[in-house]
């Protein structure tokens, strides 16, 4: 239990300097290599960073529900825009340039990144990114 | 100056709502700001960044740089760390490691701060274009160095390279630059780079050694058929020098692949070895004569190329020996290109020579003078000069005639054939007879025929024209007073003839003057028509007695015809038309108009260091001078060829051996053809 315990608290150091959660990449490594998803390199590893995005996503959008604010309905609209923005299954070179050109640039992805105040990271461009480049889809 | 990064408001709700959710509703970055040891760090940022100003200018931008890079990394240390939204966490231990670095940059501002301004280097390059071959990659070091001594770069357009391969023909701008230094600036500028295509290599060859005309073919130089016949050469076919000779080898140009190259080779080359043949002369040999390769004409084969033939025996080339079957022995020299022919012995019939007499009768014969000067016949070979015999001796006195003829002769040896010359010296005057002459020029004796002085009485019937008979008188006298030969025979055959064409001899009625000169016809009382050849004798008449005082006779050729012997029949005379016939038989043509007989031309050389020996390779007009009477029409042979005046006149004499040389000129009007001869030899 001392081990697991010490190992959760170096993936939680990791995801809170570095940003990279090791857990939800190691879960995406065994998923590709479980042979889930085969038909193009490097998609497996975007769709997991690509879930671990969703989730803080979901979880800055139930925390903005929490409060009592007028801009809460339009940043929750934002938020959501940039779930659906992330494409799932990018096969072709042209979405990869979409989706990397919407990561590096689009503010609501700077914004959304920003340390709040409800406890939690939102970290979004440094692992999308990484996950995006692996990917090797046809011209 | 560099100071704390600006923090941006949010710009959509989602950054709104989050910098809300914030105790306070401040952003993250507001709370970084309120720990204290960020805000010590940013103050000594800060302190920077107002020290910068008192930096020069041209040690700003890498302490700016530096400033810039901390703040960022203080900011984004910050952004990344707060997570915590009470913001209570102590940043003071995490930033201590920005903090000392705010420290050493302090430091290093406030000792830039005191430094000079940078300067901007001198670049020196060592030559204005550089010529590289393709391929090869240079160092910008050594294209040139910069003052401040940092290393030269090429900018490549992506990255500067302390190196760079050459892949470019033609010229082009190079971007070369340095770093800045401690004392410089940064330094970029340009140099002309020329790439030139390499040059086509050529084989290193080995060269045997060849004999002189050896013909260059691929074995020869141990190359294969394509490359030696890809490649030129200099000599393009023979080996031309004996020695160490050079060979040029070329090789062409490639378009767009090599340069034009070339190489020089040492190749030994030996003389030609050589057979030296030679038969019989094909032209008689005679004693005296100077052997020359000439002389043996297509006898002589030097198996090949130049070369001069050298007379072993004898050892001058000189034949001194005459009689059948003389040895003579020859070889032939070695040249550079050439070895020494072996010598051979042939057999050659040797003649008798012919000696040449040279002998120019110039000095002036006086009768009764000594001839002794007149003497001065000269013979070649000089070696004979002791044995010639002239038919007077130097204390003779010349004879009182009109002309003699003296002779000298060599009579002959066992080596050479006996030769003789005649020359004719002419006598005509003497001091009395000249001082009467000039008085007759001169008019002073001079007594008009119309005076009806006796003297001149017979005379005026002669031809009742006295302006004739004075012109005739002066022409004979002046002629006298020359004494010239020709002249005096050619006016006294000028004699206006009688009316009925002939031509009488009227004794010493015939021409006489009052001053006691007098040009008769010896032959008394017979008559002469043209052609015939009478005596004329000029005589000086005193006191009514004929005195033969320095008496001078000629033989005069009666103007005329050959065949017009007729007596009383008028003769037409050679050469005059019908108009000048016609006065001619009335009586009117003066003596101006009547044709005289043509003399014998006479052609003089005259040396110019009185003997016929020249040295070699003089020149033919450098030895003596030709000249004849008239402006006849010359023309020269040497050794029997024809040559120009030109020709002859720049001919040299180049061997030791006998030139005959022969000048003929053409008959004239007034002057007979005749050639002369002479024959020189060389020293």
């Amino acid at each position: 239990m001392a081990e697991e315990s010490d190992r959760d608290a170096k993936a939680a150091w990791v995801l809170r300097v570095l940003s990279v959660d090791v857990t939800r990449a190691a879960a995406a490594v065994r998923t590709e290599e479980s042979g889930a998803t085969k038909d193009l390199p490097g998609l497996s590893a975007w769709q997991a960073a690509r879930a671990a995005a969703v989730q803080s996503l979901q979880q800055l959008e139930v925390a903005f529900r929490a409060m009592k604010e007028p801009e809460v309905p339009k940043a929750i609209i934002l938020v959501r825009a940039i779930r659906a923005q992330l494409t799932e299954r990018p096969d072709t070179m042209q979405k990869v340039q979409e989706l990397q050109r919407f990561i590096e640039q689009d503010q609501t992805v700077s914004e959304a990144e920003i340390p709040n105040g409800f406890g939690f990271k939102v970290s979004l461009r440094a692992p999308l990114l990484a996950a995006l480049s692996q990917l090797r889809p046809a011209p | 100056m560099c100071k704390e990064p600006k923090k941006t408001e949010p710009a959509t709700d989602i950054g709104k709502l989050i910098t809300k959710s914030h105790p306070g509703g401040q952003p993250a970055w507001y709370y970084v700001g309120q720990q204290q040891g960020y805000r010590n760090l940013c103050g000594k940022l800060n302190n920077c960044g107002n020290l910068q100003r008192y930096v020069h200018p041209t040690r700003f931008p890498p302490l700016q740089q530096r400033l810039l890079t901390l703040w960022q990394n203080v900011t984004a240390f910050a952004d990344v760390t707060f997570t915590d939204k009470t913001a209570t966490q102590n940043f003071e231990e995490p930033l201590a490691d920005y903090s000392a670095e705010a420290d050493e940059l302090a430091q290093d501002i406030l000792a830039e701060s005191k430094k000079p301004p940078k300067l901007h280097p001198k670049l020196t390059l060592n030559a204005n274009a550089f010529d590289v071959l393709c391929g090869t990659v240079i160092n910008a070091a050594g294209l040139g160095s910069v003052q401040s001594g940092a290393p030269l770069l090429f900018f490549t357009g992506a990255a500067w390279q302390p190196s760079l391969k050459i892949v470019h023909v033609g010229a082009m701008d190079l971007q070369i630059g340095c770093a800045a230094t401690e004392d410089f600036l940064p330094m970029s500028g340009f140099v002309r780079i020329i790439g030139r295509l390499p040059p086509r290599p050529i084989p290193k060859l080995t060269l045997p050694r060849v004999t002189f005309g050896t013909a260059l073919t691929a074995p020869l130089l141990g190359l294969a058929p394509q490359i030696f016949s890809a490649l030129a050469f200099e000599p393009a076919d023979l080996i031309v020098q004996p020695g160490q000779d050079n060979l040029h080898v070329i090789a062409p140009a490639i378009p767009g692949q090599f340069e034009a190259n070339d190489a020089y080779f040492t190749i030994p080359v030996d003389p030609r070895p050589r057979t030296l043949t030679i038969s019989n002369p094909t032209q008689t040999l005679t004693t005296g004569m100077q052997l020359d390769s000439a002389l043996f004409g297509p006898n002589v084969d030097f198996g090949s190329g130049e070369g001069v033939i050298s007379f072993i025996d004898p050892a001058n080339g000189l034949l001194l020996a005459a009689g059948d079957a003389v040895p003579v022995t020859l070889g032939i020299t070695g040249t550079s290109c050439f070895a020494a022919a072996t010598s051979k012995t042939i057999q050659v019939k040797v003649t008798k020579g012919r000696p040449v007499i040279i002998w120019d009768l110039t000095s002036a014969a006086v009768c009764g003078e000594p001839v002794g000067p007149s003497l001065t016949a000269t013979i070649s070979p000089a070696t004979l000069q002791d044995k010639l015999k002239y038919s007077l001796q130097p204390t003779d006195r010349w004879p009182d005639r009109a002309y003699c003829y003296i002779r000298v002769e060599f009579p002959g040896d066992e080596h050479f054939q006996p030769v003789f010359m005649e020359a004719k010296q002419v006598l005509v005057r003497n001091a009395t007879e000249k001082q009467g002459a000039d008085e007759m020029l001169n008019g002073t004796a001079w007594r008009r025929p119309d005076l009806g002085t006796p003297e001149n009485t017979a005379l005026q019937n002669w031809n009742g024209d006295a302006g004739g008979v004075k012109a005739l008188g002066q022409k004979i006298v002046k002629a006298i007073a020359n004494m010239t030969y020709a002249e005096v025979c050619r006016y006294l055959s000028a004699a206006t003839p009688a009316p009925d064409g002939t031509r009488k001899s009227g004794g010493q009625d015939m021409w006489r003057w009052n001053n006691g000169l007098q040009v008769r016809v010896k032959e008394e009382g017979s008559d002469h028509s043209f052609g015939t050849e009478v005596n004329v004798e000029v005589v000086t008449v005193s006191g009514g007695f004929t005195t033969h005082v320095n008496q001078t006779a000629f033989k005069v050729m009666i103007n005329g015809d050959a065949g017009a012997r007729d007596p009383g029949k008028v003769v037409r005379p050679g050469g005059l038309s019908d108009a000048e016939w016609e006065s001619y038989k009335s009586g009117a043509m003066r003596v101006d108009h009547i044709r005289c007989p043509k003399v014998p031309q006479v052609i003089t050389w005259k040396l110019r260091d009185n003997k016929l020996t020249p040295k070699r390779n003089q020149v033919q007009r450098d030895l003596m001078t030709i000249s004849c009477l008239g402006d006849a029409e010359l023309t020269f042979q040497m050794n029997g060829q024809n040559k120009s005046r030109e020709e002859f006149a720049t001919f040299n004499f180049p061997g030791p051996f006998e030139y005959r040389l022969v000048v003929t000129a053409k008959a004239t009007e007034r002057y007979t053809g005749v050639a002369a001869s002479v024959n020189v030899t060389p020293e």
